[in-house]
C-alpha cells in the first residue's frame, strides 16, 4: 500500500513531482470536456421535462392530488294513487372508522365488535365493504340502534377514529306490500355498468333492480353530488377542493291503491293456503306453488292491483343484503320469489280462452249466438274422444249457455269447424287473440315482462325446424285447433295478458297499455310528468258478438248452472254484476293451473280481475274465491266466507 | 531557484515569484457555490420533510441537517488549513483505520437498512463509513500515483486497482453499488489523469464491464436493486415499486414548469408521492418547487463548482494535488450525473445521494472534507 518511502519529505518536492507528466494535461482537459458534457445531458433533460413534457407531467401531479368522491342522492319516493307512501327513504345509524386508525390500532376492532355485540370478522368485513369509497371512513355496522348509538356517545373517547354516521336507506313502511310492482335496488353490477355508462354510474352505487325502481330509475335516482378533493400519496384526504350537493331523485305516484293491492295479495296468500289443504289430482296435496292476481281498470288500462306468490320483503336488500341470502332467491330450484309471475309467468289459459274462440266462432259467422250443440259429455274427433272435464254432459246448450257450464264439446266443435273452413279462416281464432293482445308482451313498465305465445300452423312449422328434437310435429291439424280452442296446446300467455284481454273485452275491443306509474313529481311535489292511457291494439267487437258473450260470462258467475256460481255466492251481483270465465289447465306432469279472469260492473265495468295458481287444481274452486275478493274490496261488498264443495273447470 | 513547470497555468506562475497574501489564496468562488449549494440543501430539505411527519412545519430533519452543514464547514476548514502534502505520514493510518471500519460495519456491530449493511448507529446518529473512505481512497491514490514520477505503467496500475479493491470489496458485502461505483469512478479518474497507459485503462474498463456481468449473475445484487434497474430500463411498467418512484419523481419535476410551485408549495412534495425524497430524490423538490430557474440555477452551481475544482486540479503546485482534485471531481461529478440523472430517468436509480444537498451527515461531512482539500490544494499552489 502506503510505503515508507511516500512518506520521504524530498519525494513532494513540487519539481520533482512535476516532472515526467506526458499526458496529464490532455486527459485532464478531455475528463473537462466529458463533464461539461454531463451536465449539458443533465441541462438538456431538464429542459424536456420541465419544459416540453410539463403539460403532461403537470396533469399528471394535478390527477395525482385530487380525488373525486361522489356522494348519492336520496332516491325518490315510490307512493300510492292515493299520495300513501310505498317506498321512501329513512336515516339510519351507522358506526363508521377511520380507515388509517383501523389499520393501526390492532385492538380497535376486538374492542369495536365487542361493545357493538358483533364478531371482529363480520366487523371488518363490512369496513372492507367495496361499495363504499375508500376516501370515506369505513362503515363497520348499520342500522344500529338508537340506544347503543347513545352509549356510544357517552364513550366516545374510547374509541379515536370511530364516529356515528347517518346513512339513507330505502323504508318500506308499509312492508312488502306490492314487492313486486315497486321492485327493489341493489348494487349495480358489470353488465348494468356497461349498459347505463352514459348516465355516470360507479361501482357501488345502488341501482333499481326491478319494478319501478328499475323502469323508472332515471327519476329516482336523482344526481349524485360530488367532492374534490385533495389526498397524499397514501390516499388520505387532505382537504376539500370543491363540492356539489347532491339533487335528491324525484317522487313516482303509482296507479295502484294500497288497499286493494293488499286485498289482493291478502285473498291470494289465502286462496293459496286454501288450496294447499286440498287433495291434488294427481298425487297428493295440491302445492300451489305460486300465483298471482292482476287487476286493471278496463278504461284507462290503470293497474289497480298486481300481486305475485310467493313474495319477497324489498326490506331485505335495503343496506345490502348478504350473499347466501340473495342465492336463496335467485336459487333455480328454489320457489324464485323475485319473479313477478302477473308478467313474467305463462300459463295455458284452459277454459278463459274461449272467449276467444267464442269471438272468432261469432265474428267469422262459423256459428251464431244461438247455435246450439248438444253435448253429450264427449267430442270425438278422428275416432279420438275428447271428453269435458270430468266427464259431464250438459245437453243442448247454445253459446252463452256454453260459457256458462264451460262445455269443452261445444268449443272443441268449434275449433273444428274453423279449421275445416280453414280456407278463409284458418288463423281466426290467433286473430282475435292477437287482437285482444294475447302472445305478446303488454308493454308494461315493468322488467321480466315475457310475451307467451299464441301458436298458429306457421309457428309451428318454424318452431320444429330450428328444434326438432323439442318440437317432433311440424304440421297443424285438427287437433291442434280443438285445443286451441279450449286454451290448451302450445297456447301460453301471462296473468296480466289474460286480465287486458278480458279487460279489452270489456271495453268493446280496446285493449290498453297497463298504465302503472300515474305521474312524477319532483321532491317539492310539482308535477313534472303525467302519463295517459295508451292504447295497445284494438279489436272490434261489434254488440251482437259482445252481448251474447257476456251474458254467457255473466252467467259462469251469477247462474246456478255457471261454473263460479258457488265461489260468488252471497255476492250482490245485482249491484255490482260481474262477467266471468274459470278455467282449469292441464299442465303436463303437474296438478292443474287454476284460473279466474272477469269484471266488473258489468255495463260499465271499472275494473278487470285475473287469478292465476300453478298447481291450483280447479279454477271455480282455488281461483274464482280470490277474484272474489278483489271485487269485493273494489265494491266494498262484504267478503262472506265461502264453502266449496267440490270444482269444476 | 523555481523553475517553471511546463503545465503550470499564467496564474499560477504570476504567483511563483511573490506569494500573494492568504485571503487571496483562498477560492471564494468555490468556497461560495460550496456555501450556496448547502444553503439550498437545507431549504429543500425543509420543504421535503415539513409535512407528514406529524405536524405541519415539522423542522427535525432541516435542524439537523444544519447540524451537518456547520460540522461540515468546520472539517472543510480542518481540512484546507494544514498542508495536504503533510498528511502523507497519517495516510496508512487513516486507510487502515478505514478499512477496519469498513469491516466493522458489515460485522454484528453495523446496523442495516434499506437492504445495505452500511451504518453505525451511534445513539441518534448513523455514521456510514464507506462515505468517509471514498475521501480516505482519494487521497491515498492520489499519493500512490504522484509517488511514481516516472508515470504509471502496468503494474503500477494493478497496485491501485489493489488498493482500491479492498475497500471495494468490502462495501459490496454490505452490499452498497451505488457507493462502488463512486470507488470506481474516482481510481479510475486519478489512474486516467495520473497518466496510466491507455491500455491498462481499457483493460479495467473491460473488466469492469465482465465483473458488472457477473455480480448481476451472481445474485450479490438485491432484489430490489435489480428492480431498480428494470424500472430505468421500462419506466413504463408502472407495477413495480421503483417504476413508480421513478415516474412520481418524474411528475415532480416535470410538473414544476419554468417556475416552479413555490417553495413549499409543491402537491408532489406536501403530498409525500416522492419516495426518499430528502436523501436520493431531493432533486425533486427543487425541480417541483423552483421549476427550470431553480433547478438550472442549481445545476450552475454544481458546475461552477466543478470548473473550479477542474482548475484547482489544473494549477495544483504538485501531481499529488492535481491528482486529489481529479479524484474529488470524479466523485462528484458522478455523484451529480447519477442521482440527478435518476430522478430525471436517464440513469437507472441507485442509493446515491446528491452531495451538499441530500439529508445525511456522513455523505455531507464527505463532500465538505474533499472540498477542503481542494481548498487545501489551491491555497497552496502559489
Amino acid at each position: 500500500m502506503v510505503n515508507k518511502r511516500m512518506v520521504n519529505k524530498r519525494m513532494v518536492n513540487k519539481r520533482m513531482v512535476n516532472s515526467g507528466m506526458v499526458n496529464n494535461g490532455t486527459r485532464l482537459l478531455t475528463s473537462g470536456i466529458v463533464v461539461v458534457s454531463l451536465f449539458l445531458a443533465l441541462f438538456a433533460r431538464l429542459f424536456y421535462l420541465q419544459v416540453i413534457e410539463e403539460p403532461i407531467l403537470a396533469a399528471a401531479a394535478q390527477a395525482n392530488q385530487v380525488r373525486t368522491v361522489y356522494e348519492e342522492a336520496p332516491r325518490g319516493r315510490i307512493l300510492d294513487r292515493n299520495g300513501v307512501v310505498l317506498v321512501g327513504n329513512r336515516e339510519s345509524d351507522a358506526i363508521t372508522v377511520d380507515r388509517d386508525v383501523l389499520t393501526k390500532d390492532k385492538t380497535l376492532p376486538d374492542r369495536l365488535a365487542a361493545f357493538l355485540g358483533t364478531d371482529k370478522q363480520s366487523l371488518l368485513g363490512r369496513a372492507n365493504d367495496s361499495r363504499v369509497s375508500i376516501y370515506k371512513p369505513a362503515i363497520v355496522a348499520t342500522g344500529v340502534d338508537k340506544g347503543v348509538v347513545a352509549t356510544f356517545r357517552e364513550r366516545q373517547n374510547e374509541f379515536q377514529g370511530v364516529s356515528v354516521q347517518t346513512l339513507v336507506e330505502r323504508w318500506y313502511p308499509n312492508g312488502p306490500l306490492g314487492a313486486h310492482v315497486l321492485g327493489y335496488v341493489g348494487e349495480i353490477n358489470d353488465g348494468e355498468m356497461r349498459r347505463e355508462s352514459q348516465v355516470s354510474y360507479r361501482l357501488g352505487d345502488e341501482i333499481g333492480k326491478s319494478g319501478v325502481e328499475a323502469s323508472y330509475e332515471k327519476d329516482l335516482r336523482g344526481r349524485p353530488g360530488a367532492s374534490r378533493i385533495e389526498v397524499d400519496s397514501s390516499g388520505r384526504p387532505v382537504r376539500v377542493l370543491e363540492h356539489t350537493a347532491p339533487i335528491p331523485g324525484n317522487d313516482v305516484y303509482l296507479s295502484i291503491g294500497a288497499n286493494v293491492q293488499r286485498a289482493a295479495e291478502e285473498a291470494l296468500q289465502e286462496g293459496i293456503n286454501a288450496v294447499r289443504s286440498r287433495p291434488g289430482v294427481n298425487a297428493g296435496d295440491l302445492q300451489a306453488s305460486g300465483g298471482s292476481v292482476v287487476a286493471v281498470d278496463p278504461r284507462n288500462g290503470n293497474l289497480i292491483a298486481m300481486a305475485s306468490y310467493p313474495a319477497f320483503d324489498p326490506a331485505s336488500f335495503a343496506g345490502g343484503i348478504s350473499a347466501a341470502d340473495y342465492q336463496k332467491l335467485v336459487d333455480p330450484n328454489g320457489p324464485l320469489p323475485l319473479n313477478n309471475r302477473a308478467i313474467g309467468g305463462t300459463y295455458a289459459p284452459g277454459s278463459t280462452f274461449k272467449l276467444v274462440t267464442a269471438i272468432a266462432g261469432l265474428k267469422t259467422g262459423v256459428i251464431g249466438s244461438g247455435t246450439i250443440v248438444n253435448d253429450g259429455g264427449a267430442y270425438f274427433l278422428g275416432g279420438k274422444r275428447l271428453q269435458n272435464a270430468q266427464n259431464r254432459a250438459y245437453g243442448p246448450v247454445d253459446m252463452p249457455e256454453a260459457l256458462t257450464v264451460s262445455s269443452d264439446v261445444y268449443f272443441y266443435g268449434l275449433g273444428d269447424k274453423l279449421w275445416a273452413a280453414r280456407k278463409s279462416k284458418a288463423d281466426a281464432i290467433q286473430q282475435v287473440a292477437r287482437g285482444f293482445g294475447l302472445g305478446s308482451t303488454q308493454q308494461a313498465p315493468l322488467s321480466g315482462e315475457v310475451s307467451g305465445r299464441i301458436p298458429d300452423p306457421a309457428s309451428r312449422k318454424k318452431l320444429h325446424e330450428d328444434r326438432p328434437d323439442v318440437y317432433p310435429e311440424g304440421n297443424w291439424y285438427a287437433g291442434d285447433n280443438v285445443n286451441l280452442a279450449i286454451g290448451q296446446g302450445d297456447t301460453l300467455v301471462t296473468p296480466l295478458q289474460l286480465v287486458d284481454a278480458y279487460a279489452g273485452f270489456a271495453a268493446h275491443g280496446v285493449v290498453h297499455v297497463p298504465r302503472i306509474v300515474v305521474k312524477v313529481t319532483d321532491p317539492s311535489g310539482r308535477v313534472l310528468r303525467e302519463t295517459g292511457p295508451k292504447q295497445l291494439s284494438t279489436y272490434e267487437v261489434p254488440n251482437d258478438v259482445h252481448d251474447p258473450i257476456e251474458k254467457g260470462l255473466r252467467g259462469a258467475v251469477g247462474d246456478s248452472r255457471g261454473t263460479a256460481y258457488a265461489a260468488f255466492k252471497g255476492f250482490d251481483l245485482k249491484s255490482f254484476p260481474i262477467a266471468g270465465k274459470t278455467g282449469t289447465a292441464q299442465v303436463n306432469g303437474k296438478d292443474d293451473t287454476a284460473l279466474f279472469a272477469g269484471y266488473g260492473p258489468v255495463g260499465n265495468p271499472e275494473i278487470a280481475v285475473s287469478v292465476v295458481i300453478e298447481q291450483g287444481g280447479f279454477g271455480s274452486q282455488s281461483a274464482a274465491p280470490v277474484a272474489r275478493k278483489v271485487f269485493s274490496a273494489v265494491s266494498g261488498q262484504p267478503d262472506a266466507a265461502v264453502k266449496l264443495e267440490s270444482g269444476v273447470d | 531557484m523555481v523553475t517553471t513547470p511546463y503545465m503550470v497555468g499564467p496564474r499560477a506562475l504570476a504567483r511563483v515569484t511573490e506569494s500573494p497574501p492568504w485571503w487571496r489564496r483562498i477560492d471564494v468562488v468555490l468556497l461560495g457555490s460550496t456555501l450556496a449549494i448547502a444553503l439550498a440543501g437545507l431549504l429543500m430539505v425543509l420543504s421535503a420533510t415539513r409535512s407528514g411527519y406529524g405536524h405541519e412545519g415539522y423542522t427535525g430533519f432541516a435542524v439537523r441537517q444544519a447540524i451537518w452543514v456547520f460540522l461540515g464547514i468546520i472539517l472543510m476548514t480542518v481540512c484546507a488549513a494544514v498542508d495536504y502534502r503533510k498528511l502523507l505520514p497519517a495516510l496508512p493510518w487513516l486507510f487502515g483505520g478505514t478499512i477496519a471500519l469498513l469491516l466493522f460495519v458489515i460485522s454484528p456491530l453495523g446496523s442495516e437498512s434499506k437492504g445495505a449493511q452500511a451504518w453505525f448507529q451511534l445513539g441518534g446518529f448513523q455514521l456510514q463509513p464507506s462515505e468517509f473512505a471514498k475521501v480516505v481512497l482519494i487521497t491515498v491514490l492520489a499519493a500512490f500515483c504522484a509517488r511514481q514520477t516516472r508515470g504509471l505503467d502496468s503494474r503500477h496500475v494493478a497496485v491501485v486497482c489493489g488498493i482500491a479493491g479492498l475497500p471495494v470489496t468490502l462495501i459490496l458485502l454490505q452490499p452498497d453499488l451505488g457507493t462502488v461505483l463512486v470507488f470506481a469512478v474516482v481510481t479510475f479518474m486519478v489512474l486516467l489523469v495520473a497518466g496510466a497507459p491507455a491500455r491498462s485503462l481499457a483493460a479495467i474498463v473491460g473488466i469492469a464491464i465482465v465483473s458488472a456481468a457477473l455480480v448481476i449473475q451472481l445474485g450479490v445484487l438485491k432484489q430490489y436493486q435489480l428492480d431498480r434497474l428494470g424500472a430505468f430500463l421500462d419506466p413504463a411498467s408502472n407495477t413495480q415499486r421503483a417504476a413508480y418512484n421513478l415516474n412520481q419523481s418524474k411528475i415532480a419535476i416535470g410538473s414544476g414548469g419554468v417556475a416552479g410551485k413555490g417553495l413549499f408549495l409543491g402537491t408532489q412534495t406536501n403530498l409525500r408521492y416522492v419516495p426518499e425524497q430528502h436523501t436520493d430524490f431531493i432533486f425533486t423538490v427543487v425541480g417541483e418547487e423552483l421549476g427550470l430557474l431553480g433547478s438550472a440555477t442549481l445545476l450552475t452551481l454544481f458546475a461552477v463548482l466543478m470548473w473550479r475544482i477542474w482548475m484547482t486540479a489544473r494549477d495544483a503546485a504538485d501531481r499529488f494535488g492535481t491528482f486529489i482534485c481529479a479524484g474529488v471531481l470524479a466523485m462528484f461529478v458522478f455523484q451529480i450525473f447519477e442521482n440527478v440523472g435518476m430522478t430525471m430517468g436517464i440513469m437507472p436509480i441507485t442509493g446515491i445521494p446528491l452531495p451538499l444537498v441530500s439529508y445525511g451527515g456522513s455523505a455531507m461531512l464527505s463532500c465538505f472534507a474533499a472540498l477542503g482539500l481542494v481548498l487545501n490544494v489551491r491555497y497552496r499552489n502559489a
